[in-house]
């Protein structure tokens, strides 16, 4: 039984881009092609609007929660090529920090695991990825660049999961945690990325797709230290990649679709991936017992006319 | 993906249906879809064609999980406490533990059968829509009630020698309850005139026949009319000389089949001789008791379900079948009734079978996990699971992935969340790493809450999650302006930088208000200020501006000399400490030693830096160390 | 569950449970405050069977929506209960019958900013007078009488105040999340504590629960998050008379019996109830508490430990009722006071 809990009724003027919910799936911000950001109270099924953030000049495509550790943060990444983080203080938004250093459109933001600090990962059409880290000692923010990431353009980034190599069982053994990166882009590939020396420097490109990457997105980690992606292409193929090392990385295409895919996204505790694309459909996968990943729901696209809700 | 499971869902809305739509996952079982349509960098900056047409919107779209109904809510809740409690038993191994494992069953069993007595109740009182849901609430527990109480006979219940067919009776009885109840209204004497006169008086006998209540049937023929005739006190005599066969009655089964076959022989010639033909029905029992082929097909119609007639067939004709010779039988009675398989027929008849697809069937009922899971794990420990597996490590994995699934089920509710937590220790270690996952999202708006999300944290040894948690909520004390408060929560965290940077915020609001805040917390630091460095510094500067303020200028003194040796003293501090300091130096009675003031000065020198915005202070500071200085050297070349 | 142990389940957490008192018999009618759930109620509830050897069996009188968690819960008296929420509210609340009648709760007066819209976390009751404290580190001195407060103490304390109880009819104690105790004269206007002890030497551990002896009013009790249950003799303060360490987290309540306070009763986050019982052998019933010898009490479970907090505990006579996260109410019977 699956059912529609409520709607939102945004009154953003264009298309909406992006929908995340806060840490706690209390707040819900919203990004659109009419240059805004909202910022909505969901909590208990109520939605009020909180705030209405103006400050990109062109469509805004993702935005990004941090982790509430850093207060209540939220960046904002737009076609004007400039990435916004703003900052809630007594209830209202203001801008904290502008970062216009790319050349061209900015298509993806996504803050990194708490346990690495306040750190914000930004794609670009001009190809590149910039890392944003936020300095405490000076309250600045310090940028690395990774030039070239992806020739014609970066589509999507994703952070891997902070694991210390045995979460949680042995809290006396505290290696070193590993920063990673995935990426995708108009090359067709998909790179992961990792921080050696202060610098970040390509740690393996995973070719199998035949046209532009859309989207990516790391699994969060649900019990031992295996990394899951997936990537989605124009090519109408969604790819579960899994590796036990980052080093060697094993592909599973889980379906060719109807039509581009667009984007992917994990549930809260990995164990299902929501995929949309131009077929008009968001189906749900998930992984049985014998490591198959099978469809278990899908939403589709419907009229508003006899307001009928159906579930087959 | 052409599964016939899969379900559909569309979004009711225009804009999605010109557009197309594109979805995010948002907290626990809720997914927000939205009308999307692509367009990039290299599209057009442009209003796109969909612009102000309808308002575009976000839909939240969720898994509904009817365990979370209020009426159902006593299910999840009371049976958490049985499956806990199935787990430390199971840990512990007694020597009796698989008696426990079938009393957890019948508990299980008896939380199912109070939830559907609420649902019976409710159902009176509600009306509409809600009438439906609970009528369908209904209908899916009787089956799980059905089905559990099948498996436990077959699957847990230890019975000797696997000779279940009493139990299958009385499965069957508890279920179609309706002879029995009919069969107690007749011989409690409340109806009026002879009983034979009443319609449903051979209907019972006869139903309380095929449901083996042999007492029963002879008490109701003995208020016949005719009880007292010769071919009524036969029949009475044939039932009463039955044999059944009992594991603790001492015959083994060769001697008991020989004593059936003698009965059977034996009644079968009195029907032969026509004994019975005067009252038909006594000579339809007597036929059926032989097993007659043509005098079931007769009554077979009378059974509601062919489960039904099961039990009464094998009751006359195989009384010693197995458990696992079910199978066959079940089948012979489905065609022989010509029984139109629906869900739980066909869930029955797995089980009969022992066939694996029993766990397939069980876990497409609707309601959400808690049958399968509760079931499975109990299966599991009774060892019967890894007859459907490969192996047993398979089988394990088998019940970790219901029980995975059913404790991030709970935890994803507001309210249920910390039931899930009980499942998902269960299941390591893939439930302690979905703990890690979902615990520090559990929304917090008190500190209550936030102890008990601490709590449950430490409990498992995650503290790094125990001090996040800490962290945030002194980051919200601080938001809220109650700084000592904040203070308690770093110091909770263990967040030594969290701590410094609370101390400064103290130490600044001292410099720009000239009043230290939050005293009744700073006095009684204790060893708490050992936090961080500089928290160390401003419990100890408190103690200087205490005694200070207590005019104990002597010790203020003291105290002073070992904050500045102490080397904590925050940069912008050094100005309000100095100044300080002058009103010791500049004290009518001696209170710094040479010595002491060397260090003072040796202080002001190395941090000369911090000081070069207030040069007013500097030459006063450098005049009162040097008249201090000579007072010192004076007095100490006089006395020592 | 034993014979005498009565389980009822009610689809919320409790946060508490009270007894309505009654003047002229025992009481059959109790309230429950929920919390954590999407809706949260205050339901009043009657017991059926006490007379006869029948199943006990309550059921629910009125109800009524309760906006945030019910953080505490008392009744002043027969007709009037007071409510306190996680949103900083404070509620008095009228038990009244009406025309048809049928027994109804209904709000009296409601404190709206008692808390700054901060979580009020408790409150006590004297007579007509109540004392709320809260994460403001406010302490709001009110009447059941008059809408407007009595005293206002504004910034009380530096951290959050978990517990009060009043000493005299101007004198209270409180507890914080950092573990101190503190006296306040009500009298005098300086808006200090005029008393400040520690609950468990300088570490933090916060006090989570208070009770007062009902006779001998210096005699004080406080639980706290390691589930150590202390006890002070306030003449003598800072030196605890008894330290009871039988809970395994973090004490949730703690209770004298209202009529024989030689008996204290405390529940746990663990799920245990204990029954603590104050006069061994040949002790008389006055100087209980007082004896500082070791063994000097004996300690009952009182029902088998459950998988869930329990959050509130409430005594009558022998009867005593217990609410719990599992969205269960128990009423235990023949609790062992009077041999």
């Amino acid at each position: 039984m699956t059912s529609l809990l409520n709607s939102i009724d945004t009154g953003h003027e264009d298309m909406i881009h992006d929908a995340e919910v806060d840490y706690y799936g209390l707040r819900l911000a919203t990004c659109s092609s009419d240059h805004s950001v909202k910022v909505y109270d969901i909590k208990n099924g109520a939605h009020n609007l909180i705030d209405d953030l103006k400050g990109h000049f062109g469509p805004v495509w993702q935005i990004a929660w941090s982790h509430p550790m850093f207060g209540n943060l939220l960046a904002s990444c737009s076609y004007d090529r400039k990435v916004i983080i703003w900052k809630e203080t007594q209830g209202k938004w203001s801008k904290y920090y502008e970062y216009a250093n790319h050349d061209s459109s900015v298509n993806s933001v996504q803050f990194a695991p708490a346990e690495f600090g306040l750190i914000l990962a930004c794609g670009s059409s001009d190809g590149s990825i910039s890392i944003l880290t936020y300095q405490s000692e000076t309250n600045n923010w310090d940028a690395k660049k990774i030039q070239n990431a992806h020739t014609i353009g970066c589509n999507a980034v994703s952070w891997c999961p902070a694991i210390t190599p045995e979460p949680a069982f042995d809290s006396n053994h505290v290696g070193p945690m590993q920063k990673r990166l995935v990426s995708g882009g108009c090359d067709n590939l998909v790179k992961i990325w990792k921080e050696e020396d202060d610098k970040w420097v390509e740690e393996k490109k995973l070719e199998v797709h035949s046209d532009w990457v859309r989207d990516v997105a790391w699994a969060p980690s649900v019990g031992l230290s295996r990394h899951t992606v997936a990537s989605c292409s124009q090519d109408r193929r969604v790819v579960i990649w899994t590796s036990e090392d980052c080093q060697s990385w094993s592909s599973n295409i889980l379906q060719t679709f109807d039509d581009v895919v667009w984007n992917v996204s994990w549930s809260l505790n990995g164990n299902i991936l929501a995929v949309s694309g131009g077929d008009n459909k968001i189906s749900l996968w998930k992984q049985n017992l014998d490591g198959a990943w099978k469809c278990i729901s899908d939403v589709t696209k419907g009229q508003a006319t006899n307001n009928e809700q159906r579930a087959l | 993906m052409e599964d016939e499971n899969l379900k559909t869902f569309l979004i009711p809305n225009d804009l999605c249906k010109s557009a197309g739509i594109a979805g995010t996952w948002m907290s626990g079982n809720k997914i927000g879809v939205f009308p999307y349509h692509n367009i990039n960098h290299s599209s057009k900056d442009a209003p796109s064609q969909y612009t102000k047409n309808v308002p575009s919107s976000v839909f939240h779209v969720k898994h509904e999980v009817v365990l979370f109904h209020p009426i159902l809510r006593r299910l999840v809740t009371e049976s958490m406490g049985i499956f806990l409690n199935l787990q430390t038993v199971v840990e512990n191994k007694p020597s009796d533990y698989k008696q426990h494992l079938q009393q957890f069953s019948v508990q299980y069993r008896s939380v199912i059968r109070a939830s559907l007595e609420n649902l019976r109740d409710e159902v009176l009182r509600a009306t509409g829509e809600e009438r439906e849901t609970l009528q369908n609430f209904i209908t899916i527990f009787y089956s799980v009630e059905c089905i559990w109480h099948l498996c436990e006979i077959l699957y847990i219940e230890n019975i000797p020698g696997h000779v279940v067919i009493k139990h299958l009776l009385e499965w069957v009885r508890f279920h179609f309850p309706k002879y029995e109840r009919k069969a107690a209204f007749l011989l409690s004497g409340e109806s009026i005139g002879s009983l034979e006169s009443r319609q449903d008086y051979w209907e019972t006998v006869i139903g309380c026949l095929l449901q083996g209540r042999v007492e029963v049937v002879r008490a109701l023929l003995s208020c016949h009319s005719a009880a007292n005739s010769t071919h009524f006190k036969l029949a009475d005599q044939i039932l009463k000389s039955m044999p059944t066969y009992g594991v603790y009655e001492g015959v083994s089964v060769q001697e008991f089949n020989l004593r059936w076959k003698h009965w059977l022989v034996d009644t079968q010639s009195k029907i032969d001789s026509k004994l019975f033909i005067s009252e038909k029905n006594l000579h339809l029992m007597m036929r059926l008791i032989v097993g007659e082929e043509m005098a079931w097909s007769e009554v077979q119609s009378q059974c509601e379900a062919w489960y039904e007639l099961l039990a009464a067939w094998l009751f006359y004709t195989e009384p010693t079948v197995k458990s696992f010779e079910l199978g066959a039988f079940a089948k012979r009675c489905i065609s022989r009734m010509g029984t139109r398989m629906h869900h739980l027929d066909r869930v029955l008849l797995a089980a009969m079978e022992g066939d694996v697809q029993i766990i397939k069937e069980i876990q497409h009922m609707t309601e959400n996990g808690w049958f399968v899971t509760h079931l499975m794990d109990l299966l599991y420990h009774c060892e019967q699971l890894e007859k459907w597996q490969t192996d047993k490590e398979d089988s394990l994995k088998l019940r970790h992935s219901f029980v995975f699934e059913y404790g991030n089920t709970l935890a994803g509710h507001k309210s249920l969340w910390q039931l899930g937590l009980n499942y998902l220790d269960h299941c390591f270690p893939d439930g302690l790493a979905a703990i890690e996952l979902l615990l520090p999202r559990v929304p917090i708006n008190d500190e209550s809450k936030a102890h008990r999300v601490i709590q449950e944290a430490q409990k498992r040894g995650l503290s790094h999650i125990a001090h996040s948690v800490a962290k945030i909520e002194g980051l919200k004390s601080l938001r809220n302006d109650r700084m000592g408060n904040a203070l308690v929560w770093a110091l909770r965290s263990q967040d030594s930088n969290f701590a410094s940077f609370l101390a400064d915020k103290f130490l600044k609001k001292y410099v720009d208000t000239g009043i230290l805040p939050n005293v009744d917390l700073l006095s009684y630091l204790g060893s708490c200020m050992m936090a961080s460095d500089r928290l160390i510094f401003l419990g100890k500067y408190y103690q200087f501006n205490k005694l200070h303020k207590d005019k104990s200028y002597r010790e203020a003194a003291k105290a002073l000399v070992s904050l500045i040796a102490s080397k904590f003293t925050p940069k912008f501090f050094w100005s309000t400490l100095l100044s300080e300091a002058l009103t010791l130096l500049e004290c009518d009675e001696l209170l710094l030693s040479s010595n002491d003031v060397f260090n003072l000065l040796n202080a002001v020198e190395e941090r000369l830096d911090c000081l070069c915005e207030l040069d007013e202070l500097e030459p006063l500071i450098r005049l009162g160390i040097a008249r201090n200085l000579s007072r010192a050297l004076t007095y100490e070349a006089q006395y020592t | 569950m034993g014979r005498n142990i009565h389980c009822t389940y009610i689809s919320e957490k409790i946060n508490k449970i009270r007894w309505r008192p009654n003047p002229f018999n025992d009481p059959k009618q109790f309230v429950t405050g929920s919390w954590d759930n999407d809706e949260n109620h205050i339901r009043l509830w009657e017991v059926k069977g006490f007379e006869e050897d029948t199943d006990i069996n309550p059921f629910e009188i009125n109800v009524l929506p309760f906006d945030g968690d019910v953080t505490e819960l008392k009744c002043v008296n027969p007709d009037y209960l007071i409510a306190t929420s996680n949103e900083g509210k404070v509620y008095l609340i009228k038990i009244a019958t009406n025309i048809t009648e049928e027994i109804c709760l209904s709000h009296e007066i409601v404190w709206d900013d008692a808390h700054q819209g901060m979580p009020c976390t408790s409150f006590a009751v004297y007579d007509k007078d109540i004392a709320t404290v809260g994460e403001d580190g406010r302490i709001n001195l009110l009447s059941i009488m008059n809408k407007a407060p009595t005293r206002v103490i504004d910034d009380a304390d530096s951290c959050t105040v978990n517990c009060v109880e009043f000493l005299k009819f101007n004198e209270l104690i409180t507890g914080n999340s950092r573990g101190q105790m503190k006296i306040w004269d009500l009298r005098a206007d300086e808006e200090k504590a005029s008393q400040i002890f520690m609950l468990s030497g300088d570490s933090i551990v916060a006090a989570t629960c208070l009770a007062q002896h009902p006779t001998q009013r210096h005699l004080t009790a406080a639980g706290d998050e390691h589930g150590s249950i202390t006890l002070w003799d306030l003449r003598q303060n800072t030196y605890p008379l008894n330290v009871m360490t039988s809970h395994t987290e973090s004490v949730t309540e703690v209770q004298f019996h209202p009529d024989r306070p030689e008996h204290i009763f405390s529940c746990g986050q663990a799920g245990d109830v204990f029954h603590w019982s104050g006069i061994k052998q040949g002790a008389c019933e006055e100087s209980a508490w007082y004896t500082s010898t070791t063994n000097k009490y004996d300690i009952f479970m009182l029902m088998p430990q459950l998988h869930t907090t329990i959050n509130s505990i409430d005594l009558n006579r022998d009867r005593l009722l217990c609410g719990s996260d599992n969205e269960a109410m128990y009423m235990i019977e023949g609790v062992n006071i009077y041999s």
